[in-house]
């Protein structure tokens, strides 16, 4: 897949405070790139910055060949922002309108059907619900039909029938053959949306990878937890480490999880003794960046 | 073209949907010109000659200075510049629609109080109508770009309250609306000066163009379009 958008050694400065410092990193076409990162990493200064709404300081930064401001002019691209605000008494129905006006194209309808807004098209802005707020912007940021669609916290506050809803449109969104770049806070999301994932920290890219490439450079194992009918004598065996015991309750980790388990049930078989309930912690992304973060704050 | 006429019949319609707007425009300005006319009527026989022209100045300086800076303050909030410029809704057409709607709106109320006086009040019908008009609309004009400017330049609501009063209190007291300006001392004449009521009272009130006053609500003009384009200009986000 060939890049569409290349960030290059890029920096930005509000007045003392260096928020970005020197970060660089691609989107592939067509894939899904998400921004992860603690609050002040830098995320929306560098999505302003792709979306030519804020200068850079040092860097450089192409979109299809084209600067930011000039991608702006064009409205080869679609934005939602993090604080997106429309006037309190505009109707969705008319928000759409307005948007597709300025773009010099008919009124999207299919878009007001298409996110569930037809049964609240005449409902004024200031009455919406964080949700459906929320899709009115992104449908919005659609009606120029852009390639690429930059989404700033594009679920900070809905609900969990809101997330799935929008995580839905977002996956169908890739389909149609948009690229999308994301931030978000919420690393579960992330997990499950994002083809590659650039951890954010102190104005630089901490690591970046595919979802699972950077949970499996991570340094913690599969953690198996136990609860057995009867107290027994616990080892470690060569593919599964015991860490701890409460009562009946057994802690292990280990790096293979099929060999460690059949290892761990071969010596319960012997010593006769059954597993009540048996638990499967994968380590997660949220587990990685926890690390990552530490590890930077330790610096 | 097309797209800047919606956006100016979208702003009108707004505009009428928003209660502070119509409280600003149109209630007190009517209740204002309903009881104060009664008032100036009963207590100096001789309002009846500026009856017409006080009450427009009122409710203009009114409209503008109070109402059209709250409507303005709202779309330059940093999130809703940053989305009209990200979605290339350029910030002009939103502040010459808001401009455009206010004049629409101020001008039903002037024409009510102008048809209005002379039948309730017995006010007198300045002369030459046409003349009387474009003098308003002078005035009008300039009085919604100060407004323009106050609620562009506010970093907050409240901090917008305190300029607009500012401007709105002497007006009312210092220009010759509420009584003759002959009667104010020498200092507040002079204070009076500043304010684009008087001079829109001077202008309405005489027969001809008052040189003067027309040239400082013209001079009013040009500096706030100039103040204006270079703040659009230099609007980032924050």
């Amino acid at each position: 897949m060939r890049n569409i958008i290349e960030v290059e050694k890029l920096t930005k400065s509000y007045g003392l405070n260096h928020v970005l410092k020197g970060l660089s990193f691609e989107v592939r076409e067509n894939e899904i790139f998400a921004l992860l990162g603690p609050n002040g990493a830098g995320k929306t200064t560098t999505l302003e910055i792709i979306e030519g709404l804020r200068k850079h300081k040092d860097g450089k930064i192409i979109i299809k060949g084209e600067t930011p401001k000039e991608i702006l002019k064009n409205g080869e691209i679609g934005v939602q922002l993090q604080s997106s605000s429309l006037p309190p008494y505009i109707k969705i129905q008319e928000a759409v309108e307005l948007f597709c006006k300025w773009k010099g194209i008919k009124t999207r309808n299919d878009l007001i059907d298409e996110f569930g807004l037809k049964e609240i098209r005449n409902h004024v802005y200031r009455t919406l619900s964080t949700g459906q707020k929320r899709k009115l912007h992104l449908a919005l940021a659609l009606v120029n039909n852009p390639k690429i669609l930059v989404l700033d916290e594009p679920t900070a506050g809905l609900d969990v029938e809101g997330r799935v809803v929008l995580h839905e449109k977002i996956r169908k969104l890739k389909q149609k053959g948009i690229t999308i770049i994301l931030s978000s806070h919420d690393m579960a999301e992330v997990e499950k949306l994002a083809d590659r994932v650039a951890i954010l920290l102190d104005g630089k890219i901490k690591t970046i990878g595919n979802p699972k490439e950077i949970i499996n450079s991570k340094k913690e194992e599969t953690i198996i937890s136990i609860e057995l009918n009867q107290d027994i004598d616990m080892m470690s065996f060569e593919n599964i480490n015991f860490i701890n015991k409460e009562e009946k309750n057994y802690k292990f980790e280990t790096k293979a999880l099929l060999k460690g388990i059949n290892e761990l049930t071969n010596y319960l078989l012997e010593k006769k003794v059954n597993i009540i309930d048996l638990k499967i912690e994968h380590p997660t992304l949220e587990e990685k960046f926890v690390e990552l973060t530490n590890r930077g704050e330790k610096k | 073209m097309s797209a800047f006429l919606y956006t100016l019949k979208l702003k009108t319609k707004l505009d009428l949907r928003n209660r502070d707007i119509l409280i600003t425009y149109y209630l007190v300005p009517i209740l204002f010109f309903i009881v104060m006319s009664l008032v100036f009527t009963s207590t100096n026989p001789e309002a009846v000659k500026t009856l017409i022209s006080s009450m427009i100045i009122f409710s203009t300086t009114m409209g503008s200075i109070i109402g059209t800076p709250g409507s303005v303050i709202n779309y330059f909030e940093n999130s809703m510049v940053k989305t009209f410029k990200s979605s290339g809704i350029p910030l002009w057409s939103v502040l010459l629609s808001s401009i455009i709607s206010g004049a629409i709106n101020l001008t039903v109320v002037s024409l009510f109080i102008y048809l209005i006086s002379p039948v309730i009040y017995d006010a007198v019908i300045p002369g030459n109508p046409l003349l009387y008009f474009l003098k308003f609309i002078l005035f009008l004009i300039a009085t919604l770009l100060i407004g323009t400017i106050l609620g562009i330049f506010a970093k907050s609501t409240s901090k917008l309250t305190m300029y607009s009063q500012i401007i709105f209190l002497p007006s009312m007291l210092f220009s010759g609306i509420m009584f003759p300006s002959e009667m104010l001392p020498d200092f507040l004449k002079v204070v009076g000066l500043f304010l684009p009521a008087t001079h829109g009272m001077r202008l309405l009130s005489s027969m001809t163009f008052d040189t003067f006053s027309l040239s400082i609500i013209v001079a009013i003009i040009i500096l706030s379009i100039l103040i204006i384009s270079v703040k659009l200009k230099k609007i980032k986000v924050d």
